[in-house]
């Protein structure tokens, strides 16, 4: 379980990354967005909230930031990956991800970039409605911890509004993205560690 | 990166919990005619009532440092604490009430491991529960105004000037735990620090640092405590 949980961490990336603005639609070269993250326990009389950007640039580069609560950039770029968590006003590098949990998920990203939700390795997954694209863990010990993730398909062909990534009965984190714009021009610096 | 994260957290909060880290020794307490802390001074930095807090949590080692959300809901004497992971993942959550032993709902590995869920309460306590015990005013040899409250382990809560203070634990006559408040402000009667710092010195040294996110004095509920 525990060489687990930096694959479900990064998967629950990628499934906001695909989810995110981009769904299984060819020609995707590049998005840019906004999110907010809502987490919500049965705890909790609030939800938590988070908000950030994400870039991502065909074929795999990904810039993941959250800019409150807590500033913190997760990069995957050139088949390396970085996470930095911003401390006393500059950025520091956390430890380094397993490279073969990250070939995963990047093999994961690629894969439904390219459409082939029904590849995948980790999850079931469930086109039949309109609108919602339902995944399903596949293996028991991911299953305990994530039931299902629902993708939200927007109004525009290749768009998804939100993700929703269910942990049980006991609580849920949504990711809603906005601004989306597809196909712009990213420079590299943005995938460079700051 | 997640995983070892988590290793060196859980190691934190189970040697804060089984272990006198720092070498210091508990000071004596001095008469203070007439300059004694009051009672309320000590007690106002206890939240009372029904409270929902989260704080950024960074802790760092010899061997690392990382990151994680906690989550904490105050309600007169139930808590109800979670971690999370900044990319809202739940790794843990527990509730429990007085000094019960705490039910955990959540726990994934290595945070089920025995011990963790009681150290990690006993921290809270520590820091949000006004101490048990027999209480006693006075200063310390410093002259810094102290509440002394002994019971099966000794609090001692210091106020200091602009509202806010610290805390320090003693295991026999060895500090087990200091914690320091900074940039603190007033919440209704309670004073909420906007940073809080433990220190333990053990040959392990670590250092948790908490960074508050929010903090909101909720309306009470029918759990609450009149």
């Amino acid at each position: 379980m525990c060489r687990l949980l930096p694959l479900i961490v990064f998967a629950l990336l990628a499934v906001a990354l695909l989810g995110g603005p981009v769904v299984a639609e060819s020609g995707i070269r590049s998005v840019q967005a906004d999110f907010t993250q809502e987490k919500q326990m049965k705890i909790l009389s609030r939800p938590l909230l988070s908000r950030g950007t994400l870039v991502f640039q065909a074929p795999q580069s990904l810039r993941w930031e959250y800019h409150t609560p807590l500033r913190s950039i997760m990069l995957l770029h050139n088949g390396r990956m970085a996470k930095m968590v911003e401390r006393n006003g500059r950025f520091e590098k956390e430890s380094r991800a397993g490279v073969s949990s990250m070939q995963i998920i990047l093999e994961e990203i690629s894969s439904w970039l390219e459409g082939r939700f029904t590849d995948n390795p980790m999850f079931v997954v469930d086109t039949s409605r309109e609108r919602t694209v339902l995944l399903t863990p596949k293996e028991p010990g991911l299953q305990a911890i994530i039931s299902r993730i629902e993708l939200q398909r927007g109004e525009q062909d290749g768009v998804i509004d939100s993700v929703t990534i269910f942990e049980g009965a006991d609580g849920w984190t949504k990711l809603t993205f906005s601004n989306t714009v597809l196909n712009q021009v990213i420079p590299a610096t943005v995938f460079q560690e700051p | 990166m997640i995983s070892r994260f988590i290793f060196s957290l859980v190691s934190v909060l189970l040697l804060s919990s089984c272990a006198s880290p720092d070498r210091q020794s508990m000071p004596h307490l001095l008469a203070m005619a007439g300059k004694n802390p009051r009672p309320a001074e000590c007690a106002k930095i206890f939240p009372t009532g029904h409270w929902q807090l989260s704080h950024v949590i960074t802790f760092a080692l010899a061997g690392g440092s990382g990151t994680v959300v906690g989550v904490l809901v105050l309600n007169g004497e139930e808590i109800r604490c979670a971690l999370v992971s900044v990319e809202g993942l739940t790794l843990f959550a527990a509730q429990a009430t007085g000094s019960s032993a705490p039910e955990v709902t959540r726990a994934l590995p290595p945070f089920d491991k025995p011990g963790f869920a009681e150290g990690l309460m006993r921290d809270i306590r520590t820091i949000f529960s006004f101490p048990p015990g027999n209480a006693e005013y006075g200063q310390l040899a410093d002259g810094a105004p102290v509440c002394r409250y002994s019971g099966l382990t000794v609090t001692d809560v210091l106020p200091e000037e602009g509202g806010c203070w610290s805390i320090a634990t003693y295991s026999g006559q060895t500090r087990s735990r200091l914690i320091r408040a900074r940039s603190c402000r007033m919440i209704g009667s309670t004073a909420v620090a906007e940073e809080l710092e433990l220190v333990a010195a053990q040959p392990a040294g670590y250092t948790l640092n908490m960074q508050l996110i929010s903090a909101e004095h909720l309306p009470a509920t029918k759990g609450d405590l009149p």
